[in-house]
């Protein structure tokens, strides 16, 4: 039996067999041409301090706006500040370079579980997924 | 940075992809989890009783669905539904279906973690239909 510390800090004994089928899937899709495109475009995204306050600034003032948190003027200054980041976001190469690679990585993924899906006569990432986990 | 590093030779090819993904499937297909979940449902498919009980209370779930919906079922609506529900339970088919299929959950989320670490994204709900948020 083989160890694997799982993202909840748990650790799960699995058969050598499945040890090993794990670690070569997850090995294969960590080195695969979309996954190493997404993870690339995520860390030069990370990097950009000005692309991350964009990001951060239009998404407090949305969750303002749709909170009804302000009103009158103050509104409409919110509604045009947002109007602006989004411009902004639109023309920031490396956010939209994070996004249109991150979509590649969902579909790729997707691909995947298809298969495997198939194989096994059920939905397998339904069954990864944790309660409350994910949007 | 992954990048600097990347070459032809460390991008896995959609061959050994396909290869260790279908591996991976079959090996999870042979895990004991896997094996009592297939065999507690063919066994929950084959018992007459329990099929009788799981029907019932699904032909009277749609019976009452639009009353359920509006949360106006009377007392003794209710009680049917609960018996029926108790009925269904306490066969021990059921008990081990579910019971089975909780081990097979709880494998698979295992599995999804090592996942997720591996690309950066969540796989469960990356895999959604829609993509993450769909």
């Amino acid at each position: 039996m083989d160890k694997i510390m799982t993202k909840n800090g748990k650790t799960n004994r699995f058969s050598p067999e499945l040890f090993a089928a794990i670690s070569d899937l997850a090995e294969s899709l960590e080195h695969s041409e979309a996954v190493l495109d997404f993870s690339e475009k995520n860390q030069r995204l990370v990097s950009d301090q000005n692309a991350i306050q964009l990001i951060n600034e239009a998404r407090e003032l949305q969750n303002k706006v749709y909170a009804g948190d302000s009103i009158g003027a103050e509104l409409e200054a919110d509604l045009t500040r947002l109007h602006e980041l989004q411009n902004l976001i639109s023309s920031n190469a490396n956010i939209q370079e994070q996004t249109t690679a991150q979509e590649t990585a969902v579909a790729f993924l997707q691909e995947i579980n298809q298969e495997i899906s198939q194989l096994l006569g059920f939905d397998f990432a339904s069954l990864t997924r944790r309660p409350g986990a994910g949007c | 940075m992954k990048t600097e590093t990347i070459n032809e030779l460390s991008v896995t090819s959609k061959s050994v992809l396909m290869h260790t993904t279908r591996r991976f499937a079959k090996v999870l297909t042979e895990t004991p989890e896997f094996l009592a979940f297939e065999q507690s449902y063919q066994a929950f498919r084959q018992d007459q009783k329990a099929q009788t009980a799981y029907n019932a209370l699904q032909n009277k779930q749609q019976a009452l669905r639009m009353m359920m919906m509006l949360n106006s079922l009377d007392e003794k609506e209710r009680q049917e539904l609960k018996d029926l529900e108790s009925q269904f339970y306490q066969e021990e088919t059921v008990q081990n279906y579910i019971q089975a299929q909780e081990n097979l959950v709880e494998l698979c989320q295992d599995i999804g973690d090592v996942l997720t670490e591996a690309v950066g994204l969540d796989f469960g709900s990356s895999c959604r239909i829609g993509g993450c948020c769909g």
